[in-house]
């Protein structure tokens, strides 16, 4: 076959250009740590790298959503460790006051008693970043009131709304709130012990003081109760929380060994096309000095 | 026997064959570099003998022709693949383009952004009341809105780009029909008198090559000399008559707008399949569309699923007493085109209903509005909204790979093939030096031949008798 100059050219050009291209593509691999930049860089990988991606933007949301409840868990417990702790105390000074106590005495404990009513209270309106959170989905008005006359504690008209709910994973939407309802009134209601108690005291009834008493224990028990089902629920949420960590960890590694460069791999490629490079261009420079012409003098 | 001045013809003719030898190699090696051109060979001919008595005694040398050397197999299959090659080219150029436009896999793709928009209704429902959440929302709500209407204006501004370049080409397919209509007239005028038309022909040949590229070409030439050209099975250059082409967008109000070529004469219209005008013709009436009616068809998707949880569900209530607002759409518009957040919303950000009994910490709206993303709303109930738009880009992201390796190996081909043309038509310079140096040692000999024959006139002139 007759290798005209042109076809010698062409060659030469055709193969200094696509040396270059393949390094190009290996400097902006390095350049942009990214192996998959564009739709077309990988398509039989652009799927799954995808999904990975999408699992963990939808895992960190999750995530999001777990921290937030357990923020709010752990304020519920706050108060009701506090409520609880206001039982207890009470507790102490009713066994104190239900003998040897002087009429005089009494009267103080029954004020004492009071003061512990309005924490009760203060406990069961407690709010996390503004909002009620024993009033279920109410959150935005005061869930229980004390009447003027401080003799009766009732649930405000909007009272205790819904239950909050979170979600925790795909198609897992989770009850999360304590209830006042619940904590507070069912199962015999706090304030009403807390008020029958102090009435007790101010009138110095022997027997009632006593019936409070077991009341009081109930009561105590059932905060507990309230108290524990949220520590419970925290310590899932916390358990499930590592283990969106973990799994996104996981994923992001997937997602990394699929998109980002293997600079190891790179440098090596790089090393490679360079060659290529210098040959293609040692090869042409060597062939365009051939030529008749050097040689008729 | 002849005279002795019979001897110095000769002497002049072989002067003169070696000089056009000459002439012809220069003009070979000026046009190394010239598209198209054929290298030309001089044709040497004995010129007719003498017969004396004893036998024939030679009268010289004669340039017959100039040729060029070309084989018009390879033209063929050299203008199959630039079509091929065109194609492709307009191909990728689309594809590229709507790579750079689709901005995947990365934070400004549509795909992460529909998943963030969801998402932030999970945000929303872990604290309905904040209104630094809901601003959240709305700022992602218009976001994904943008992302939609700024896909679709680019996809049509590519539409507008491919129109502009398909009437750039039309404007030089013309100009190269009616050159080849013309070049058709030269030819056969000058080979009617028996002479070649080198040049002409190395003309024609480049702009048929240049032709090809833009759709599929046959060239077929007749016993003058002149060729008959069809573009994609279409007659447009007959003789020295040629046909000229326009395009135009055609489609009903509220169809898909389409382009079509046709033949400005007779208002004719053809399907053009191959070459740079198939792929831009492919691009704009199939590809593009295909893409915004899925695009379109995600948007109206999310505002109806959206919509329809939101306008039966309950805002933040406002005022004194509180009142909810309810039955407002969280998004206008219906395809990608016009989806927009509702600019009551816009106003007011307590409008966004998450409640679904109007109580302020209730949330169960925003979880199924959340839960959107999971539910297989697309092909036939088996794909996401996400895995439905990962199918669609990683579709085009084979595309496109396609389109590179094709593009890739059908210059492959061309080079292939026009390496197997040069070797008959290309100039190789080394060649031509040879042939210089062979003309010139012809030349002085034949120079010589002048002078002996002059010395043997001296001689004779200069004889005393």
């Amino acid at each position: 076959m007759r290798v005209t100059s042109n076809s010698y050219y062409n060659l030469i050009l055709a193969n200094i250009n696509r040396n270059q291209a393949s390094l190009n593509e290996t400097r902006m691999h390095i350049a942009s740590g990214k192996k998959i930049q564009f739709l077309s860089d990988a398509p039989t990988k652009l799927g799954s790298l995808l999904k990975h991606k999408d699992l963990i933007q939808k895992n960190e949301q999750y995530l999001q959503n777990i921290k937030h409840v357990m923020d709010y868990l752990s304020v519920v417990m706050d108060a009701l460790d506090h409520g609880a702790s206001i039982l207890a105390t009470v507790k102490s000074l009713t066994v104190q006051g239900i003998d040897s106590l002087s009429q005089d005495e009494k009267k103080s404990f029954a004020e004492q008693i009071d003061n512990y009513l309005n924490e009760m209270l203060d406990v069961a309106n407690t709010t996390f970043k503004g909002k009620y959170v024993f009033a279920g989905t109410s959150t935005t008005s005061q869930p229980f009131t004390l009447s003027g006359d401080r003799n009766s504690v009732s649930i405000t008209a909007n009272g205790i709304g819904n239950a909050l709910r979170a979600e925790i994973g795909q198609f897992q939407v989770e009850k999360y709130n304590v209830n006042g309802q619940e904590a507070f009134l069912d199962g015999g209601n706090v304030f009403d012990t807390l008020i029958q108690l102090r009435e007790a005291f101010r009138a110095g009834d022997q027997a009632a003081i006593s019936m409070g008493l077991g009341q009081l224990e109930e009561e105590h028990n059932q905060i507990l109760a309230s108290a524990s089902r949220a520590g419970a629920l925290l310590n899932r949420l916390d358990l499930l929380s590592q283990q969106y960590e973990v799994e996104n960890t996981t994923l992001q590694e997937f997602a990394s060994h699929l998109e980002d460069a293997d600079l190891y791999e790179e440098a090596l490629n790089l090393q490679k096309q360079e060659m290529g490079l210098q040959a293609a261009l040692s090869v042409a420079a060597r062939g365009m000095e051939l030529s008749l012409l050097n040689y008729l003098r | 026997m002849a005279g002795i001045l019979q001897s110095l013809e000769i002497a002049r003719k072989a002067l003169w064959a070696s000089r056009t030898g000459l002439d012809v190699t220069s003009n070979n090696i000026a046009n190394v570099n010239t598209p198209g051109y054929s290298r030309q060979r001089v044709e040497l001919v004995p010129s007719t003998p003498v017969n004396l008595g004893f036998g024939p005694v030679g009268t010289g040398v004669l340039a017959k022709k100039i040729t060029r050397a070309r084989i018009s197999l390879i033209d063929n299959n050299i203008r199959e693949a630039k079509s091929e090659n065109g194609f492709h080219q307009a191909r990728e150029t689309v594809l590229k383009q709507l790579d750079g436009i689709l901005n995947e896999p990365g934070e400004n793709g549509l795909s992460f952004i529909i998943q963030d928009f969801f998402s932030e209704w999970s945000n929303v429902a872990n604290q309905p009341e904040d209104a630094s959440a809901r601003q959240v929302l709305l700022q992602k709500g218009i976001r994904l809105s943008n992302a939609f209407k700024d896909t679709t204006n680019r996809l049509y501004s590519m539409k507008q780009g491919i129109e502009l370049q398909l009437r750039t080409d039309l404007e030089e397919v013309n100009h190269i029909l009616h050159n080849i209509a013309d070049l058709n007239r030269r030819i056969v005028s000058t080979e009617v008198g028996g002479s070649q038309a080198n040049n002409l022909r190395d003309e024609r040949d480049l702009l048929l090559d240049k032709l090809s590229s833009f759709g599929k070409v046959q060239a077929v030439e007749d016993s003058r000399g002149s060729v008959n050209v069809t573009l994609e099975g279409v007659t447009v250059v007959s003789g020295t008559d040629y046909q000229k082409l326009n395009y135009r967008i055609v489609g009903e109000t509220g169809e898909e707008k389409k382009l079509e070529i046709y033949l400005e004469q007779s208002g004719k219209s053809f399907r053009v399949s191959g070459g740079k005008m198939g792929g831009y013709l492919n691009q704009f009436n199939e590809l593009l569309p295909d893409l915004q009616s899925r695009l379109d068809l995600m948007a109206s998707t999310i505002i109806k699923e959206t919509n329809r949880i939101h306008e039966k569900s309950y805002g933040l209530p406002q005022g004194n007493p509180p009142v909810a607002s309810t039955g407002i759409s969280f998004f206008s518009g219906g395809n990608a085109a016009t989806i927009a957040v509702n600019q009551q919303i816009i106003q007011d950000i307590n409008k966004i209903a998450v409640s679904v009994s109007g109580e302020p910490g209730d949330a169960e709206a925003a979880y199924a509005i959340s839960n959107i993303v999971n539910q297989k709303l697309f092909g036939n109930h088996t794909q996401t909204i996400g895995e439905f738009y990962q199918s669609v880009i990683t579709n085009l992201g084979f595309e496109i790979k396609k389109s590179e390796s094709t593009l890739f190996q059908s210059e492959l081909v061309i080079n292939q093939l026009e390496n197997q043309r040069d070797a008959v038509s290309g100039v190789n310079l080394d060649e031509e030096m040879i042939n210089l140096t062979r003309f010139q040692r012809a030349f002085e000999a034949a120079s010589r031949v002048v002078k002996t024959v002059d010395e043997m006139m001296q001689t004779i002139i200069n004889m005393k008798a």
